[in-house]
């Protein structure tokens, strides 16, 4: 066996973050299904519980997708652990971000009367998920690591100035979709305070369930380029060995 | 009706969220099986054929 520390998809830390995930999103899924029917949308409003914390959490990871690139990028700074820290937030936001518009969707049929409508809200969301999709197909593309690193952070910078777009959408355009929830947690709120204190819960609970999936990630990428390292390793091994017998053949 | 779509909108969540989780563990815990064996397999065959036992130890 080698010597050679190998990282391991777990540990102690990542073990305690997804316990803690795990209690508050069971917690806030029940809470939030027991939550009381509202005037205006009846019980579709319980879906409060999980839709704006899953924009929380795709935001989130964007930003932290964008932040690790900036890292990368800047030569003072620029270490493996960037790029793979960005690649890992970038497909868990793409999944957030998935989610947030399917539950926006299952949440507008009923209060909407439509599935999809082209709102500035909605459409700079699917914009948004289709950006960094693409930030995830470019580092698909076969080039040398570091080409490819350079390309997806710069990639990830442009794809991020749309977050701030979405966010402001509601009040920069008049829109189907209703204000900032967020904003609406006010002293003069007209937010049950059930609704806002589940709603909250499910931020902390994304937050954590998003640090955890990161953490497993990134880690899942740093095995990868072990194994791509290794191979190279054992592939050179093997042409050391082929040349010394065509070597010891021909004398 | 009407809470079937509260509890589809739950219900996608947990899926999505439990099903991508389940891949990325799985992805892990398969890497590191490889890089197990391909690491064992490299230390095997550089060592010294006189250290190898019969079977292979």
């Amino acid at each position: 066996m080698s010597d050679r520390p190998r990282p391991a998809t777990t540990g102690g830390g990542t073990a305690l973050l997804g316990a803690a995930a795990l209690v508050a999103l069971a917690t806030t899924i029940v809470l939030g299904l027991r939550l009381p029917p509202t005037v205006e949308q009846g019980p579709y409003a319980r879906l409060i519980a999980v839709h704006p914390p899953l924009a929380w959490a795709a935001y989130l990871a964007f930003a932290v997708c964008a932040l690790a690139s900036v890292l990368w990028l800047w030569r003072r700074t620029r270490a493996p652990k960037w790029d793979r820290l960005a690649v890992a937030s970038a497909e868990v936001g793409v999944v957030f971000c998935a989610l947030t518009l399917v539950t926006g969707s299952i949440w507008g049929r009923p209060t909407w009367g439509v599935w999809w409508t082209w709102d500035a809200r909605l459409t700079s969301t699917a914009l948004l998920l289709a950006l960094f999709a693409g930030y995830l197909a470019l580092r698909k593309v076969s080039v040398d690591p570091e080409t490819r690193a350079r390309r997806a952070a710069i990639a990830a910078l442009v794809a991020v100035a749309d977050v701030p777009i979405v966010h402001f959408s509601v009040d920069w355009w008049r829109t189907l979709h209703q204000g900032r929830s967020l904003a609406q947690i006010t002293p003069q709120d007209d937010l049950d305070g059930s609704y806002t204190s589940v709603m909250l819960l499910g931020f902390v609970a994304m937050t954590l369930l998003y640090g955890w999936l990161v953490a497993h990630r990134s880690r899942v990428e740093a095995l990868e380029a072990r194994l791509e390292a290794e191979g190279l390793d054992l592939a050179l091994e093997e042409r050391r060995a082929e040349s010394e017998v065509v070597e010891a053949v021909a004398r | 009706m009407s809470e079937g779509y509260v509890f589809a909108g739950y219900g996608v969540t947990v899926a999505t969220l439990g099903l991508y989780a389940l891949r990325v563990l799985r992805r892990g815990r398969n890497l590191r099986r490889t890089l197990d064996g391909s690491l064992d397999a490299s230390s095997r065959s550089a060592a010294p054929a006189v250290h190898r036992t019969p079977d292979g130890a």
